[in-house]
């Protein structure tokens, strides 16, 4: 199957709904429930949900976010709230009312949840099966079902966790596809950790190599180098924790925050900048800007604006959607084989028009390219 | 290890009494195994010929057996609790998934007392009766097989389908202990897989926690039965398993060696570190076929077919090329 990309819907669902549904952007959805209540997700179009997967986010059990408890089978929801102890008792039935949600609801395939486990317990399986995994194997029947595993980065970098957790993934039969998403802690908006990119891209390809469809969840640009081990599915998401996976927004509250300043995504650059940035870029650096900036609607609407966008606005999302399309419609057409040397020029592309950049104009810190010698270290080398 | 014994035998009647043993059997796991029958003029005038009232849909006890015919009777004797549960697992694998493929389980009883007498026994029994395959065991024909690929894919998609219900169960059973002393060939050809004294749910917890490495039978068992994470045991140890039977079937030549002299790490390490030459280089097997054992005995079991239905697939188109190739 091509490689497909997937919109990781986060806050603000509908635009990512509409990006998809007008614009025909991405290849389908991975819905949220901790961002749309059951009531939503019953109301997007019947061929929409055909093309999506509902991922039910068991990673923490027992968050209490209000759009999460609006689906009766999310554990918190089950015997008076979620209890490890007691949850046993009640695996069975929330898998069934989980699967045949999914099922009634046409998506395209059932997702198995996991939960988070934010330690690399010894007897992480096994947890992992006590707590749903077995349940929902006995419940779906004879599938095909795609597995959701979160997993911390030290599990992908460490050679004899990956084993384990390839070994686990692939004794189910049912299973058919991987949706997986990996928690790398950093400070730094883009990966710049080529160790743990270069493991990854052989995790990926070890998971690829089994048969197994492989679907990679929150990945911000970084997705794009993955298309060198085959065809996995990435993603592409709004805010930034669609774009890095972490637990925490389970249990952050709700309240007003002071956003971020609003970034503008320069497919030449490989990296999202700071709008202001980006404007001194194109004023400073015409050709610089020509070749980094891929236009759109969206990005011309958000550059013509007489005040500048805010991080809440869609424009400079949808702007991102959009590139991200036309990166990937250009990379699939370049055959497996040859896309490590794709990419590989596409990186040092951006470096060099990073290089080309004049002196005086100071990125801000997320907008250099700190990222890029890292990326091509990880693709050199994995 | 229990051995069969005339007192055993004794013991063995007193509990069912319109049994009558022909000649023991082979043993197997740490059962004694009887060939034997049911006499239904031989049951004691006492025993009640209606069903419990606790159990009124049970048939009554010792009545009709007769009818079953030649029986394969399985005792263990003062088994710990753990044996005795791993026993009342197979008898509840085989209630709960009735595979074809396998002898059809009769009747299973933890004996702690004579049921006639109430008197309590000096070691407590556990019996159970099953049905008697009419075949050949496929230890005893081994031989047959050496350098037909055909027979050999033959007889493995035969396992492979006889434990088709067990791997795709809800519960996903793994059987665990393939190897020729566990596998029949009716007079028809069908294969009939026999003991499922350690198979288990995938994940599941072990009947016995005493043991820290999984049962398994030392040069047939896969790399992760001699590992603790019991939760990554799943069907592909069987698949490991059918590479060996395959590989020494074809070749005559056992690909992981072990003696009852080697210690448990020594049987691990010549699993997890020897390496089989390959069949087509053994044995000039075609390159195929080598691969498709080589494949499944993988140490790493991520690399080995991905599902049965994918490992039985490719058996099949193995059987096929192989009669092509006659």
């Amino acid at each position: 199957m091509p490689m497909e990309l997937l919109h990781q819907v986060g806050h603000n669902a509908s635009w990512n709904v509409s990006s998809f549904q007008e614009e025909e952007c991405g290849d389908g959805l991975i819905l949220s429930p901790l961002h749309q209540t059951i009531q939503i997700v019953e109301q997007l179009q019947p061929a929409t949900r055909a093309t999506s997967l509902f991922d039910p986010q068991f990673y923490l059990p027992n968050s209490r976010k209000k759009k999460l408890l609006s689906y009766p089978f999310f554990p918190e929801q089950v015997d008076g709230g979620f209890q490890t102890g007691t949850f046993a008792e009640h695996a069975a039935q929330v898998a069934r009312d989980c699967i045949d949600f999914q099922v009634e609801q046409g998506f395209r395939k059932v997702v198995v949840p996991t939960r988070f486990l934010d330690e690399m317990y010894p007897e992480y399986f096994q947890m992992q099966e006590e707590f749903s995994v077995r349940a929902f194997m006995a419940a779906a029947g004879k599938g095909p079902l795609c597995l959701s595993v979160a997993v911390k980065a030290s599990m992908i970098r460490h050679p004899s966790w990956r084993r384990m957790l390839l070994d686990w993934i692939t004794s189910f039969h049912q299973v058919d596809e991987l949706y997986l998403m990996y928690e790398h802690i950093r400070e730094t908006k883009q990966i710049q950790d080529q160790d743990f990119l270069r493991e990854a891209l052989r995790f990926f390809r070890e998971v690829m190599a089994t048969g197994l469809k492989l679907t990679i969840g929150y990945t911000n640009t970084e997705g794009l180098l993955y298309a060198t081990v085959g065809d996995p599915n990435i993603t592409m998401g709004a805010f930034e924790n669609t774009r890095i996976f972490s637990v925490d927004k389970f249990v952050e509250s709700d309240g007003d925050r002071r956003g971020p300043k609003a970034r503008i995504y320069l497919p030449g650059l490989m990296n999202w900048v700071q709008f202001q940035d980006a404007k001194l870029i194109r004023q400073q650096a015409p050709r610089v800007w020509d070749r980094a900036y891929m236009p759109t609607k969206w990005g011309e609407e958000a550059l013509a604006q007489a005040v500048e966008p805010t991080f809440n606005q869609s424009a400079l999302y949808k702007h991102y959607f959009l590139n991200m399309q036309s990166q990937l419609n250009v990379l699939k057409q370049v055959p497996v084989k040859d896309r490590r040397g794709y990419l590989l020029e596409r990186v040092a592309d951006a470096i060099a028009n990073y290089q080309a950049l004049p002196r005086g104009l100071n990125l801000e810190r997320h907008g250099t390219g700190a990222h890029l010698a890292a990326w091509q270290n990880a693709l050199e080398t994995f | 290890m229990p051995t069969d014994s005339p007192q055993l035998q004794t013991v063995v009647v007193d509990c069912l009494p319109s049994l009558i043993i022909e000649r023991p059997l082979a043993e197997s796991g740490q059962r004694v195994v009887y060939l034997a029958k049911f006499d239904d003029s031989r049951i004691p005038a006492d025993v009640e010929r209606q069903p419990s009232e606790d159990e009124p849909d049970s048939p009554p006890f010792l009545y009709g057996w007769q009818d079953w015919g030649r029986i394969v009777v399985k005792v263990v004797a003062g088994a710990g609790a753990d044996t005795i549960a791993r026993l009342e697992a197979e008898a509840d694998i085989l209630a709960a998934v009735r595979p074809k493929n396998f002898p059809k389980l009769l009747y299973a009883n933890h004996f702690a007392e004579n049921p006639v007498t109430e008197v309590r026994l000096a070691q407590p029994l556990y019996v159970t009766v099953e049905e008697f395959i009419e075949g050949s065991p496929l230890e005893d024909i081994c031989n047959q097989f050496v350098g037909d690929e055909r027979r050999t894919a033959d007889l493995a998609l035969g396992v492979a389908n006889a434990l088709m219900p067990l791997w795709v169960h809800p519960k996903l059973f793994v059987h665990r202990d393939i190897k020729p002393p566990n596998v029949l060939i009716r007079t028809t050809g069908e294969v009939v897989v026999i003991d499922l004294g350690i198979a288990r749910e995938t994940g599941a917890k072990g009947v016995t926690e005493t043991g820290y490495i999984a049962p398994h039978t030392p040069g047939y068992a896969a790399p992760e039965q001699f590992k603790a994470d019991k939760a990554l045991i799943c069907f592909k140890a069987d698949f490991f398993a059918i590479g060996v039977l395959m590989y020494r079937l074809l070749s005559g030549v056992q690909p992981f060696h072990w003696d009852p002299n080697m210690d448990r790490l020594d049987v691990a390490i010549a699993t997890m570190k020897h390496e089989p030459k390959p069949l087509a280089a053994l044995c000039n097997a075609s390159r195929v076929f080598s691969d498709f054992v080589e494949k499944a005995m993988q140490k790493e079991q991520f690399k080995r077919q991905r599902t049965p239905d994918i490992f039985i697939a490719e058996l099949q188109a193995l059987c096929s090329l192989a009669g092509t190739n006659k």
